[in-house]
């Protein structure tokens, strides 16, 4: 019995190495786990704005719940790219295992994009975009889309009528002002609503307000200014008001502010489409967190976006969406 | 073939043991930990219970701090004067009072409420409205927002529907007020015109959602767990997660929880990382139902230590298992395999080996070893008895053989002593084979030894043969040769003498001419051989075969005996079957001989015949040479 012999003490042998890998397997798989994440967001403004503010409550919970640690970081305004240059600098120095970024600049950050990729720190895009494809995961409201969304309600509430068509921008570099005007455009194109020109307010209201009229006044015909967002749309609105068109102009836009959703309960703007900031921050740090404990996470994750008109304002979920909680 | 016999025994333990401390292990790990999280459960549902029961007490006081409110402007007489009033005549002067004590009554309201803002920061607006758009908002300067109709709002409708109780609504963004946009709870009230007993207005007070929010954001339920709230329809009050549900990325319990009643004990949903305990707790005043979600993975927190505490326990029960079986098994077959050993030793012979020399082992194994080993040496001693008869045997029938030879040979020697005797000149032969005689005699007694020298043997033929030549005078004539180191070689005693006799009885004796006998010593390679020779009258084939043919050995010394009673009467007329008897009686000297030396030295040596009748007999003793062979005992 020597042959049955070795072979049962083979097969124990065996059973033992199978129980310790397993027992290995479990307790690896329970400190990926585990393992504290240290993720950092390196957001656009530390500026009371609600959409950057509602973005960072859905990250804050989206951290909570994967039960990792977050810092946020972001530089004073969202016009200063070299601060959050030097912020995105220091959070690869400080090696955390995922950095969320909503970049100011889609040229400037990219070399150290590149870095922190090469670094093997998993980079996550929110809000907005980069020259390059160079993230792990973006997440961000489909843009382009959201434009196209707008052009239709255009077109809808033209209903055949010739409309004469502005758009105030935001800025010329930004990623986000580029896709909603491409968007507004490819619906538009061809139709009975045609698009006579673009002005960018830097997202501030004094400029967008100076461009709008401007605009106006180049091009008196126009009767419908679209603005890329908040503060364009604002800018656009105490324009047209300050210029006596009310009448005359309709204004439609993206984002919300308190201004805003005043200037949509007096049927001064039309419509608005709103992004989902919350979703956004929540999917954005969902998201850095899975690739932190190396999962798969789609390259490209749509936050979403919601058309708003007066009449649809006080949903339940658009009241959500449109008024933050203070 | 896969029967549990054909397997060792060491085998089977280990196998035995393992399965069932694997099981254990596992059964215990399973029992233990579903233990944990039973505890862990009630433990958890008690605290959870406690802190969502006080989130709605806390609840149920703000809004009976705002009922309190609606009750007190309810019955404000300064608020009916300032609505509902009207001047008693229209008398300019009655009017101009009326008017007065109207904006006094209305300061008065703007007071109250300004107070009750100032002192309740949770109190986001207070205000009245009546139905022909007159208003009291906040004491301040709010201004009714003026692209809202105040129709469309759902507080204002169930007070349409029932003015007399107080509504409680969901949470909402309170837009009736000029740009405010705030969220907030609004407890709503009809206004009774006193005089017409009808409801004419609205009384509304709100809640700052935030209290709310900030109430159900601080109560603790670990790092993942939360609450919810939901209205008595099941509307959400408040949810961290609303926007999620709404977008449609994280889904909640509603109907679930609104199915149930009040004093639910609450339950457990969902499964691995995701099962959460649901505590629920409605309050009777406002209907609201407080939902407490506690994530199991966070209440195991400790328990998955405890776990890996199990963990460790039973990796090192197995091992200790697996030692312990072991040794056991050890224990067991060790013993048993040295018994096994040493009973193959017995098998084969080797008694001595067979000895099981360590007594290990429990007492049943120990005890058998014990039963065997007195078994062994009870054998032992049974077979060294065997031998030493076997080897008195061997004596007492060289001691007969001896005996056997010296009586008939003495009496014959005797008689021809006294023939010659007679002979009156035959003097000095009588006395040298007497002297002869006695020498043989001296030879034969007083010494014991079973191998004597060659040489010794020699000694006591040559006399032997003197005393036989003297007998025979001249008919009978010897020459011994040896080979110098031969005569120290040993033999087996009294081997040669037979042989001598046998060449004298059954050759030289029945020969017409003289007889020779000649002795020779040799080596030949490893072997001494001697060659005794005679030229008597040889043997034929059969008589050869029968000389040395064997024989039943148990009547072969007392027929011995019998038969030699009357050998050796060569001077006696013989008739011819006396000569018959005598050449068997022979034979057995021979065959003595033969059966000693090949007792003595193995098959390959002993006696070789050559005989042609009328010519002689010539015949070969063959024993190994002493260094070579060594001696088989």
């Amino acid at each position: 019995m020597r042959k049955g012999h070795v072979k049962s003490k083979a097969a124990l042998i065996a059973i033992l190495l199978m129980l310790i890998a397993a027992a290995g397997g479990a307790l690896y798989r329970q400190y990926r786990r585990e393992k504290p994440v240290h993720v950092v967001f390196i957001s656009k403004t530390k500026d009371a704005i609600d959409f950057w503010d509602t973005l960072q409550e859905g990250a804050t919970l989206a951290a909570r719940d994967s039960e990792v640690s977050l810092s946020v970081v972001a530089p004073d305004q969202e016009i200063n790219y070299e601060e959050q240059q030097r912020l995105f600098a220091a959070a690869i120095e400080e090696r955390p295992d995922a950095i969320a970024l909503a970049p100011t600049d889609a040229g400037l950050l990219l070399p150290l994009a590149q870095k922190a990729v090469e670094n093997h720190i998993p980079l996550v895009l929110i809000d907005s975009m980069m020259e390059e494809d160079v993230q792990d995961c973006a997440v961000s409201t489909d843009n382009y889309a959201a434009g196209q969304a707008l052009g239709k309600f255009i077109l809808d509430m033209s209903e055949k009528k010739q409309q004469t068509v502005g758009i105030v921008s935001h800025l010329g570099v930004s990623s986000t002002a580029k896709e909603r005007e491409r968007g507004i455009r490819s619906v538009l194109m061809g139709t009975n609503c045609a698009v006579v020109s673009t002005v960018y307010g830097q997202s501030d209201y004094e400029k967008a307000y100076e461009e709008t009229k401007k605009m106006l006044m180049t091009y008196p015909d126009i009767t419908l200014i679209a603005g890329t967002n908040e503060y364009a749309t604002v800018g656009a609105a105490r324009a047209v008001r300050d210029m006596g068109q009310t009448d005359k102009v309709h204004i439609v836009g993206f984002d919300n502010s308190k201004e805003e959703m005043l200037l949509l309960d007096s049927g001064m703007v039309q419509a608005i489409v709103v992004q989902k900031a919350f979703d956004m921050g929540y999917l954005g740090i969902e998201a850095a967190v899975r690739l932190a404990r190396g999962q798969q996470v789609e390259s490209r994750i749509d936050s979403g976006f919601a058309l708003v008109t007066k009449e649809t304002m006080y949903t339940p979920e658009n009241q959500k969406l449109l008024f933050p909680i203070k | 073939m896969f029967s549990i016999h054909s397997y060792k025994l060491r085998t089977v333990f280990m196998w035995a043991f393992t399965v069932i401390i694997l099981g254990s292990a596992l059964l215990f790990f399973v029992l233990a930990m579903g233990f944990t999280e039973k505890s862990v459960v009630t433990n958890s549902r008690e605290y959870t219970d406690q802190l969502i029961r006080k989130v709605n007490d806390d609840i149920d006081s703000y809004i009976r701090y705002m009922n309190d409110i609606s009750a007190m402007v309810y019955a404000s007489p300064d608020i009916q004067d300032y609505f509902f009033g009207k001047p008693d005549s229209d008398d300019p002067v009655i009017r101009a009072a009326y008017e007065k004590d109207r904006s006094v009554a209305r300061e008065r309201v703007k007071e109250q409420f300004r107070t009750i803002l100032h002192t309740r920061k949770d109190i986001r607006n207070i205000a009245v409205i009546s139905e022909n758009g007159e208003h009291i908002i906040n004491g301040d300067n709010s201004q009714l927002n003026p692209y809202v109709s105040i129709d469309g709002q759902d507080w204002y409708q169930s007070v349409k529907a029932d003015g007399r109780a107080s509504h409680i609504s969901t949470s909402h963004v309170q837009n009736v007020i000029y740009f405010q946009y705030d969220w907030v709870i609004t407890l709503s009230r009809g206004l009774l015109n006193k005089d017409t007993g009808n409801t004419e207005g609205v009384f509304f007070i709100d809640l700052t959602y935030s209290t709310i929010d900030s109430l159900c954001r601080s109560v603790g339920m670990g790092k993942r767990g939360y609450i919810y709230v939901l209205d008595d329809k099941g509307n959400v009050i408040y949810h961290p997660k609303q926007q999620l549900l709404y977008s449609g990325l994280k889904d909640e319990l509603i109907s679930q929880i609104m199915d149930r009643s009040g004093d639910d004990a609450g339950f457990l949903w969902g499964k691995g990382n995701d099962r959460r305990l649901y505590t629920l707790s409605r309050s009777k005043e406002t209907g609201w139902t407080v939902v407490g979600v506690s994530y199991m993975s966070e209440m195991m927190k400790e328990g998955k230590k405890l776990q890996r505490v199990y963990l460790m326990l039973a990796a090192s029960f197995l091992v200790l298992g697996f030692w312990v079986a072991r040794r056991m098994s050890k224990m067991i077959t060790d013993p048993i395999v040295a018994l096994d050993a040493a009973m193959k030793e017995a098998e084969s012979g080797h008694f001595e080996n067979a000895i099981v020399t360590a007594p290990v082992g429990q007492m049943e194994v120990r005890r058998l070893a014990e039963s065997f080993n007195t078994m062994i040496s009870r054998i032992q001693t049974l077979m060294e008895a065997n031998m030493r008869e076997q080897r008195d045997k061997r004596k007492a029938e060289m001691r007969a053989l001896q005996a056997q030879i010296n009586p008939h040979f003495l009496y014959n020697t005797l008689d021809s002593i006294i023939w010659m005797a007679e002979g009156k000149e035959n003097g000095p032969q009588v006395v040298e084979m007497t002297s002869a005689l006695s020498k043989l005699l001296r030879q034969s007694i007083g010494n014991d030894d079973e191998i004597v020298p060659i040489a010794r043997e020699l000694d006591y033929i040559r006399t032997y043969l003197t005393i036989q030549a003297m007998r025979y005078r001249d008919r009978l004539s010897f020459r011994i040769r040896i080979e110098e180191d031969v005569e120290d070689e040993r033999i087996v005693k009294l081997t040669l003498q037979p042989l001598v006799e046998n060449a004298i009885y059954h050759g030289i004796k029945y020969s017409e001419r003289p007889g020779t006998i000649e002795i020779e010593g040799y080596y030949e390679g490893s072997d001494v051989v001697i060659r005794i020779e005679d030229n008597g009258a040889g043997m034929t084939p059969e008589t050869l075969s029968e000389i040395l043919a064997e024989e039943p050995e148990g009547d072969d010394a007392s027929s011995t005996k019998q038969m030699d009673q009357s050998a050796d009467g060569m001077d006696a007329p013989m008739p011819d079957t006396g000569r018959r008897k005598k050449s068997k009686s022979s034979g057995i000297g021979v065959r003595n001989v033969q059966r000693r030396l090949r007792l003595y030295y193995g098959d390959g040596y002993g006696l070789t015949y050559e005989s042609r009748p009328g010519e002689g007999t010539v015949v070969y003793v063959r024993i190994p040479a002493e260094d070579t062979a060594g001696g088989t005992r």
